[in-house]
């Protein structure tokens, strides 16, 4: 394992982020710069996916990682940062949709913004279109099953660290996920 | 009319909210098998009577293969997370700069406020003192309070190499005191060492 505080002398890939996350509460702003470069696009993908905008999704990714500088003392289990900055990033972006009443779907292009790659050029098209498919259907679930859908199955989060992210029992997590999976199957029934 | 013979039906909304198909399975429970498949998890016996059924339901088959394709879909969007813009990182890198996290003042000297120095400029040579020991594989996280004007309390743990003597703590304490008179001119009255061997070695502290 890598020392802390001493990240920016070997390649930072080494370093694990209770290391990070250690440096970072005594004061290493290096340290928490790494732990930024290596969730910034999974906090701004789940920002974007929950609200839809990408003005929105960048103001909550920002808020995300400036309210985890200030208040990285509360993270006691420094190896649980990944679960803890999703925690943050949920709980900014719900609030944000929860302001604006409702996500509005953004233009395709914004989410699927780039084309699927691999395979043969019809195969990337279509699958650029079923994505695109899906990340609507994604928005037009309501938010805390939009939240609990991505931490589980995009994120791999499991039902109690997607609990903890969203302030509820496993058990409740569950609930909201067999209902997003059956509203997305439904609208997804002309893809699959 | 056999059961491979039917019509292959949607699911309909049961009373319970649950989707259910056809041949009375819900989708709920198709759903908890993938999740078993995709995580290589050991099924429960009702998971293996329900594998036998789907085996031979077109229903339960066809319903399956919708919802592997979702998940197969959902593993496509997770692989194409979009990445965030260039400018995220210098407004939360100008935030982390200016607001820095450098605790609270350590009085170094008893009734002389300009003989202070930040706690985490005390944290740094604590833990270059220790990193600098060949027999500390890591270190963990340090506490440094001053007591008064008297001096130091520093408590750190730390991990030792495999071939660490079984006096690693006093050794420890050693470096850190003599790095802090170096570099700060303090002087630590109380070190707390907590020694976390490698697997298979006691605790030690000291």
């Amino acid at each position: 394992m890598a020392p802390a505080g001493e990240h920016d002398s070997r390649p930072e890939d080494d370093i694990e982020d209770s290391d990070l996350v250690v440096a970072a509460q005594e004061g290493s702003a290096a340290a928490f710069e790494v732990l930024f470069q290596r969730y910034r696009d999974r906090v701004y993908a789940l920002a974007l996916r929950m609200t839809g905008q990408p003005s929105d999704a960048e103001d909550v990714a920002q808020d995300c990682f400036v309210t985890a500088w200030r208040k990285l003392d509360d993270l006691q289990s420094p190896g649980a940062v990944r679960t803890w900055l999703f925690r943050i990033a949920t709980t900014t972006a719900l609030a944000t949709v929860r302001r604006r009443k409702r996500a509005v779907p953004v233009p395709t292009e914004e989410l699927a913004h780039r084309p699927a790659h691999g395979g043969e050029p019809a195969a990337r098209a279509e699958l650029t279109h079923r994505l695109a498919a899906l990340q609507q259907a994604l928005l037009a679930l309501p938010a805390r099953q939009r939240a609990v859908w991505l931490l589980v199955e995009t994120e791999g989060l499991s039902y109690q660290d997607a609990g903890q992210a969203l302030q509820a029992s496993a058990d409740v997590v569950r609930g909201l996920l067999f209902r997003a999976r059956s509203r997305l199957a439904e609208a997804m029934s002309e893809w699959i | 009319m056999s059961e491979s013979a039917a019509t292959v039906q949607p699911a309909e909304p049961a009373r319970s909210g649950r989707l259910r198909l056809p041949c009375g399975r819900t989708v709920t429970r198709l759903w908890e098998l993938l999740d078993l498949r995709d995580q290589d998890t050991p099924p429960t016996r009702s998971h293996r009577v329900l594998e036998d059924h789907v085996h031979g339901c077109p229903h339960c088959t066809a319903e399956l293969s919708r919802l592997r394709e979702l998940r197969a879909l959902t593993t496509a969007l997770a692989q194409d997370a979009p990445r965030a813009p260039e400018g995220l990182w210098s407004r939360v890198m100008s935030v982390v700069r200016t607001e820095l996290r450098s605790g609270p003042d350590l009085m170094l000297v008893p009734g002389d406020p300009r003989a202070v120095v930040a706690t985490a400029a005390v944290t740094r040579v604590v833990r270059r003192s220790l990193q600098s020991q060949p027999e500390i594989r890591s270190v963990g996280r340090i506490s440094v309070t001053a007591e008064d004007g008297a001096g130091l309390v520093v408590t750190v743990r730390i991990t030792g190499s495999p071939t660490a003597p079984a006096g690693l703590a006093d050794s420890a304490a050693d470096a850190l005191r003599v790095g802090l008179a170096d570099a700060v001119g303090a002087t630590v009255i109380r070190v707390d060492v907590s020694v976390e061997a490698d697997a298979g070695q006691e605790q030690i502290d000291g």
